[in-house]
């Protein structure tokens, strides 16, 4: 056991610190860096504090590491979580004591129920198991929490699907705006974004590593997914996205400082979500402008509302395409 | 049109290029020289002036619609030029130094120090790869350098969202910049690609030039303070021009036929210049008519 705990603790100093502060260019370290830590397809890449990101097992998981263990939110999408915990333990041999789920989408849930079971189980009584105990203790496997639409939403069947149940479906629900978590020596905050991407989403806020995991109201590649059909709305992802510029502070000069890690996507900081923030209010306030005009969704399609934005943001097809993203924004501000 | 570009690029960097014998290190204090393009460098472009620039339709419609206003967001008060801008900005006066291993003096990094906004740029030369695409975007980006004959090459990529012009002309995160550096004892040119698939329709080629001097003093405004410049904005501001709004101000103001102002690889070429002329006749014979 020890071997593996100083293996995990040799490839922890070898995973690429992508981030780095803000000090003059004269004072950086001249070292040369790691090789990137790649672990079957999924990437680990440290972001500052305690926190990592793993991306490349569907939506992109969220790792704080530190003496009590592993707090996660999300669990990547189907068939990923033993992709996405063989990574985690090239990092740490702690155990995962926490699973967030930042809003009830199959590509951030589906890997639950397979993180709890290699946890030990439910940590804490289920709401179920009220008065008949957990056979392995109070403070032993993952204690699971996301907002109750979320919940709500993950025991809806997907499209060509079904909805979570058991061990897949968190154990811990909240529905005020705010939940608090304090966890390896940090206060993290769960803040509810109200009817953004959908009506379950969570920011989930490190205060002392000072990093921000914002889930699909931020994916700095592409549109957002406006998801009509969950209670997603143009103007939550609006008010969501500058709820993020409000917790951000820059180290200097917009350059670093509070970290965010997207939904999808690369590391970001509080300059990345303004631009993003701008392009989403622009094209909005176009949309509701031609909305109040009369314009049909037709006519909207046609006057290139999106042209500069399409090449960078547009997906070839689907919600984030342009066209998906346009109808959704149209339908949002109650165009017919 | 490729091979035509290719052959350009390679007469320009032939005709800017010192002898074999000439020096590649390019630390030490240089001055811009702000003498080529003046206007658009020190007050900035006018609104609307795309000339010469190689810009698709979907930058030209992002341009046409920035209001300089969105500078006074709080959260853009501060923000630096970014990479492919500030070289060519409004300096910049730079201090470039050597970064050596501490042991085998091996040439580790050049950092050069002084841009707007102090984004300063560190170009890694011990063939370190670039950061993957789940890595923080940064305004000065990523760059990397290999001495290529007598010039120093530079890739620069994982730069944040910006401009390549003053006027809301933009360049995105997806743009590639390769710079040469080409030094000729006291006189240092730098020619800069931009490479955007996303704005541009071509290669942006610009030329810029530095002295060396003995007094550099770096831009000493290392924070940017942020102030409340405009009272009564609503959470969330986003000054922006209306969608279709021609930023024909600079065309009228110098007798230009606006489409001529648009920028687009077609009005980079000499052959522009017999459809310009037909253009101008036509609003001459237009205007006489009146």
């Amino acid at each position: 056991m020890r071997s593996i705990a100083f293996a995990a603790a040799l490839a922890a100093s070898a995973v690429v610190t992508s981030v780095s502060g803000q000090q003059p260019v004269g004072t950086i370290p001249l070292d040369p860096p790691p090789p990137p830590l790649v672990v079957d397809g999924v990437e680990v890449l440290k972001v500052q504090g305690q926190v990592y990101l793993l991306a490349g097992g569907g939506a992109n998981v969220t790792a704080q590491i530190g003496d009590e263990g592993v707090l996660l939110a999300d669990s990547g999408g189907a068939g990923q979580a033993d992709r996405i915990l063989n990574a985690l333990r090239r990092v740490t041999t702690k155990p995962v004591r926490y699973l967030v789920n930042v809003n009830g989408d199959t590509d951030h849930v589906s890997g639950n129920d397979a993180i709890v079971k290699a946890g030990s189980g439910f940590r804490g009584p289920r709401p179920q198991q009220v008065g008949g105990g957990n056979p392995v203790g109070q403070n032993v496997g993952v204690m699971t929490v996301s907002h109750e639409n979320a919940y709500n939403r993950m025991t809806q069947a997907p499209p060509n699907g079904a909805g979570l149940s058991g061990d897949a479906l968190p154990g811990s629900t909240f529905f005020t705006p705010r939940k608090d978590i304090f966890a390896n020596g940090e206060p993290i905050e769960l803040r509810y974004q109200p009817d953004a991407h959908s009506d379950g989403d969570i920011f989930v806020y490190f205060r002392k590593s000072d990093v921000v995991s914002v889930g699909d109201v931020f994916t700095p590649h592409s549109y957002p997914v406006i998801d009509l059909a969950r209670g997603g709305t143009v103007n939550g992802v609006i008010d969501a996205l500058n709820t993020i510029i409000e917790i951000t502070v820059p180290e200097r000069n917009q350059m670093g400082g509070t970290r965010v890690i997207p939904g999808h996507g690369r590391i970001a900081n509080e300059a990345d979500v303004v631009d993003y923030r701008d392009m989403v209010t622009i094209v909005r306030d176009r949309v509701q402008d031609m909305i109040k005009k009369g314009m049909t969704l037709q006519q909207i399609r046609a006057a290139n509302v999106t042209l500069e934005y399409d090449g960078y943001y547009g997906a070839p097809s689907g919600p984030a395409s342009p066209g998906g993203f346009l109808e959704a924004v149209y339908r949002s501000l109650g165009g017919k | 049109m490729q091979s035509r570009f290719a052959i350009g690029v390679a007469a320009l960097v032939l005709a800017v290029a010192a002898p074999a014998y000439a020096q590649v290190d390019i630390s030490g204090q240089w001055a811009a020289r702000v003498t080529e393009d003046q206007p658009h460098r020190a007050p900035g472009a006018e609104l609307g002036d795309y000339t010469g620039l190689p810009i698709n339709a979907a930058a030209r419609q992002k341009a046409s619609v920035w209001d300089a206003s969105i500078l006074s967001q709080p959260e853009r008060m501060a923000q630096p030029h970014p990479a492919m801008y500030f070289m060519r900005g409004p300096g910049p006066q730079m201090v470039v130094t050597r970064r050596t291993d501490p042991v085998t003096h091996a040439l580790v990094a050049y950092t050069i120090e002084g841009v707007f906004g102090r984004d300063d740029r560190i170009i890694w030369m011990d063939g370190r790869p670039h950061p993957s695409a789940n890595a923080e975007h940064t305004w000065e980006g990523f760059s990397t350098g290999v001495v290529q004959g007598n010039r120093l090459t530079v890739t620069t990529t994982h730069a944040k969202w910006g401009v390549i012009q003053r006027n809301g002309v933009p360049s995105s995160p997806k743009a590639v910049m390769t710079e040469h550096f080409i030094r000729h004892g006291e006189y240092l040119t730098l020619v800069s690609i931009v490479d955007d698939p996303i704005y541009l329709e071509e290669p942006f080629i610009r030329t810029s030039h530095f002295m060396q001097s003995a007094n550099i003093t770096p831009d000493q405004r290392w924070l940017f303070e942020v102030v409340d410049e405009v009272a009564g904005h609503p959470r969330g501001y986003v000054p922006h021009y209306p969608l279709g709004t021609k930023q024909d101000g600079f065309a009228k103001k110098h007798g230009l036929p606006f489409e001529a102002t648009q920028g687009g690889t077609e009005t980079l070429y000499p052959e522009y210049e017999q459809k310009l002329r037909q253009m101008l006749r036509s609003n001459a014979s237009t205007q006489s008519a009146r």
